[in-house]
């Protein structure tokens, strides 16, 4: 346990000091103070403009993070040779993925929080503040989803296309149901069936997609914020394991 | 308990690269063992399979058959605690201090180990003092006191190397494994390298080294084992394989001309 969380330790460390985090802050800071610019311009929907635009700028924020840094984190300690100096050391390599894994997700959860923070300040609306609790971790476990997918992939492929896969599985999940509508119109039994499976199979974004004005001021009901959090979790378990056991297999020549 | 610290028994490891490639065969029955407190070197030509004897030693890649033993097991998280090993052109993590480095390493390298319980039953500080003094012994060691708050990535190329080096000793391991730990050094550091390796051998730690610097493995070593094309070709004293020979490098060249090699 102590190995894991010194890795993931080292890993935040990494994170923090690198480039790539500092450009995706500053980007996002810029992104929350147009959405405020745009929504001053707005006469009565400033507020709208402001949650809308601020939380779909937090979640790629982090989504930007996961993406780029999640599929490069193994593979450059792979391509540098830099984790044979740690898997020499008494950890398992299950302990070392799943402590860079945790780096970047507690890298993530601070970068959200941060952010979050900073669109409440401009809210000045106390009552959303639990409102808004809520749609963070619902945001927060939908990039987590997308980044163990992402680390998973990028153990068995380059890390471009597991960063490519881990973007279109994020659209798939968000998108999906977008194909219902003409899955109807064709009235095809066996196009219905194959829809059916694909929605099975994805992620189902789109079902628990709270980043809105509507969910900041409605509050989101418990059993099924709870739901979110399992669901997604299973998820991420998958991928987990799955990164875990071709990491095990894995040659790193 | 044998008198060996690593035992390898028939290990095989072959390579596919593209799907169209024929699978390639880099060790063949590759069979040796280290003794316990003696320095041995590991010496071939390039691509001969040293490194790649090495990674699969430590579990860096799979064997397809054979047996390897560390400590008379497999190896385990226990017996890991007991190695050091610098690869060969180590890359570090640059966006650590020297201090912070040998620090993660030291950490991991004994984090729930009964060495660190024990130190615990002192108090916290006392851990952290033990710790902070190991890591300038160490620095001191290598060369690098001055160094210590500096980034590895203003480290100068032999700089990395000691730091490597230093990682591989900070838990004071009783078993070294060193991939050619004098590449890329000047020769204050080659004698710097061989004057820690010596100090260790007095301290009775066991070690394996891979080099191609003849000259040093003579000065160093009591066992050598020779890897030709993945095959074995000696594994003894290095005495008995220098006998008749006035260096080490003229019973190379030797054995090379009457295709022993």
């Amino acid at each position: 346990m102590k190995s894991m969380f010194l890795i993931s330790k080292a890993t935040f460390l990494e994170l923090v000091r690198e480039k790539l985090f500092i450009v995706i802050i500053f980007i996002s800071i810029f992104l929350i103070l147009l959405s405020i610019g745009l929504g001053n311009l707005s006469l009565f929907e400033y507020q709208r403009i402001l949650a809308d635009l601020g939380l779909a700028t937090i979640e790629i924020s982090s989504l930007g993070l996961a993406l780029f840094s999640g599929s490069y984190i193994i593979h450059k300690e792979i391509e540098k040779q830099t984790c044979l100096l740690l898997l020499a050391k008494p950890i398992s390599r299950a302990q070392f993925l799943i402590g860079k894994f945790f780096g970047l997700v507690f890298l993530m959860l601070l970068n959200l929080v941060f952010l979050m923070l900073l669109l409440n300040l401009f809210f000045m609306n106390a009552e959303y503040f639990f409102n808004s609790v809520m749609i963070l971790v619902n945001i927060f476990m939908k990039v987590t989803v997308v980044f163990s997918l992402v680390l998973f992939l990028s153990v068995i492929i380059r890390p471009v296309l597991s960063l490519l896969f881990g973007l279109s599985f994020y659209l798939y999940g968000h998108w999906i149901n977008n194909v219902d509508y003409f899955v109807k119109m064709m009235k095809d039994p066996t196009i219905t069936q194959y829809y059916k499976v694909l929605e099975f199979v994805s992620p189902q974004f789109y079902r628990m997609n709270w980043k809105s004005i509507y969910y900041l001021k409605q509050s989101i009901p418990v059993q099924e914020f709870i739901f979110m959090i399992g669901y997604f979790s299973l998820w991420i378990f998958l991928f987990l394991s799955l990164g875990v056991r071709k990491f095990n297999k894995k040659d790193i020549t | 308990m044998s008198d060996y610290v690593i035992q390898v028994k028939n290990l095989n490891k072959s390579f596919k690269g593209a799907f169209w490639e024929k699978e390639k065969q880099v060790l063949k029955n590759v069979s040796f063992s280290i003794p316990k407190n003696k320095t041995t070197g590991f010496v071939g030509n390039n691509g001969s399979g040293k490194t790649t004897s090495i990674k699969c030693l430590l579990q860096f890649i799979f064997k397809n058959s054979g047996e390897i033993l560390f400590f008379d097991q497999e190896l385990n998280i226990h017996n890991k605690r007991k190695i050091g090993y610098l690869p060969e052109r180590p890359y570090l993590y640059e966006f650590f201090t020297a201090y912070e480095f040998l620090k993660f390493h030291y950490q991991l390298s004994v984090s729930g180990s009964k060495k660190s319980n024990l130190e615990t039953n002192y108090s916290a500080k006392t851990e952290i003092e033990l710790m902070n003094e190991k890591i300038d012994n160490v620095l001191n060691k290598v060369g690098l006191v001055n160094a210590k708050s500096k980034y590895l990535r203003s480290f100068s190329k032999g700089m990395l190397q000691r730091a490597g080096l230093a990682q591989a000793l900070i838990h004071e391991p009783e078993l070294l494994i060193l991939d050619e730990p004098m590449s890329g050094l000047d020769p204050d550091g080659r004698m710097m390298v061989k004057d820690i390796l010596k100090e260790e051998k007095k301290k009775g730690i066991s070690i394996f080294f891979s080099s191609h610097l003849l000259q040093d493995m003579e000065e160093l070593c009591d066992h050598l084992v020779v890897i030709n094309q993945g095959e074995i070709i000696y594994n003894d004293d290095l005495k008995k394989f220098m006998s008749q020979f006035p260096s080490l490098e003229e019973a190379f060249r030797f054995k090379q001309n009457e295709k022993m090699l």
